[in-house]
């Protein structure tokens, strides 16, 4: 099987378009590899596992490639990628909720004060700086699981893509107040799952530190 | 006046471009002189200073992605492969469609001209058969309508009227008059022979009074 190959820096995005619009998988390749980890983190974020977010990222890199030659170049290719890629988190997210309808996503809560026990238990695997990341990840990720898939969208293209309300509006199809109170929600849950003191310093160093000296 | 609730969304959005560029921003003065809002702006100021670091240590690690850029072309290659694949089926079925129309067959005459004349009657009759359905005889259909008739009915009229004679005016005829009919009674004797009685009286009302006269 043929991998990917570093792209030359010679080749723009430009060209790399116009060879995939003509069916030149090697440049649709090379201009996946350019946004690969971009759409890979909104997934995760967007489905809170590593299966799911690979299965959708790769349904997003295939629908772009079907669709290359209906792209126009009136906006840039990341908007118009982005575009795409917010019809599959919709799509993915009406399959799921006509296969999930009614269950409950298990949410396992894990509270700040035993963060150093984790820590300690893994300190043989792992450095404690990686360990708290990963601690904080899934803390993000719990946060955001317990939106609904709407409301987790509407955060990741505010924090993630940094887009206006209006733009997402236009996008999900909803009203820029449901954006706004979708966002005011998200940041609710994440300052309720992340547990922080508001006086105290709350960097991921300032919270290592915090570990390091046992508060 | 300063309303706490309308103020989170300014709040928001503050915390937000803060951490993501990463710079201070300094706060409205209203926002800075209620402390709620200074509460809550820190909090949301920390919840996405956080969410905004994790953001790129949930990627995977590095040798990941090879595997990813293998699957992906895989998939785009699969994807391709069922694309010609349906473009095959579609090429084959055509020429399927221009063998059908196109091939022959070989047949003994007589069988052909037996075919060709059931083909013909079928057609025939078929025609005759369109024919009789397009046209159908017209169903009569008969009702009987009860519609009332009015008789008229004729009423003879019998109209009787009596006429009297003024008594008094008889008397005062001439006397010569009653003695010719004294003569004449005399004379002949008295018979209804050629007496008829008639049926129609003729009335003649003479309209008038005495002072007309004059």
């Amino acid at each position: 099987m043929k991998l990917f190959q570093v792209p030359p820096l010679s080749i723009s995005e430009d060209d790399l378009i116009r060879r995939a619009q003509s069916a030149d998988m090697d440049a649709f390749c090379l201009l996946a590899q350019k946004f690969e980890r971009r759409i890979y983190s909104l997934a995760l974020h967007y489905c809170h596992n590593h299966q799911d977010a690979e299965d959708l990222s790769q349904e997003v890199w295939l629908k772009t490639y079907q669709a290359m030659n209906t792209f126009k170049g009136e906006s840039s290719f990341y908007t118009w990628l982005r575009k795409i890629t917010i019809n599959c988190f919709l799509n993915h997210q009406r399959a799921r909720s006509f296969r999930w309808r009614g269950e409950t996503t298990p949410v396992q809560l894990v509270d700040l004060d035993s963060i150093k026990a984790v820590a300690c238990l893994a300190q043989a695997a792992d450095s404690e700086k990686a360990l708290l990341n990963r601690i904080m990840v899934e803390k993000v990720m719990q946060a955001l699981s317990e939106l609904t898939s709407q409301q987790r969208l509407i955060f990741l293209l505010k924090h993630h893509e940094e887009m206006t309300y209006e733009e997402i509006a236009k996008e999900i199809g909803c009203s820029t107040g449901t954006a706004k109170k979708s966002m005011f929600r998200a940041v609710s849950k994440l300052r309720e799952h992340l547990n922080i003191d508001i006086q105290a310093p709350t960097t991921l160093h300032a919270l290592q530190s915090k570990i390091e000296i046992g508060v | 006046m300063h309303n706490c609730q309308s103020n989170r969304e300014t709040l928001i959005a503050l915390a937000l471009d803060q951490a993501q560029s990463g710079q201070t921003r300094s706060l409205p003065a209203e926002t800075e002189a209620c402390p709620a809002c200074r509460e809550e702006y820190a909090a949301t100021l920390n919840a996405m200073r956080i969410a905004h670091q994790v953001k790129d240590s949930a990627l995977p690690v590095e040798s990941f992605w090879p595997g990813y850029r293998a699957r992906l072309r895989h998939n785009l290659e699969a994807g391709s492969t069922s694309r010609a694949h349906a473009l095959r089926t579609r090429t084959s079925f055509g020429t399927l469609l221009r063998n059908l129309f196109t091939s022959s067959v070989r047949i003994p005459i007589p069988l052909a001209a037996a075919g060709l004349i059931i083909v013909g009657v079928s057609i025939v009759f078929a025609w005759n058969s369109r024919r009789a359905v397009r046209a159908p005889a017209p169903i009569v259909v008969t009702k009987t309508v009860e519609v009332p008739v009015i008789q008229e009915t004729t009423r003879d009229k019998i109209i009787n009227r009596i006429v009297y004679r003024d008594r008094d005016r008889r008397q005062t005829l001439p006397a010569r008059t009653n003695e010719i009919a004294i003569q004449r009674t005399a004379q002949a004797p008295i018979s209804l022979v050629g007496f008829k009685p008639t049926n129609e009286v003729k009335l003649t009302i003479i309209k008038g009074n005495g002072r007309d006269e004059k």
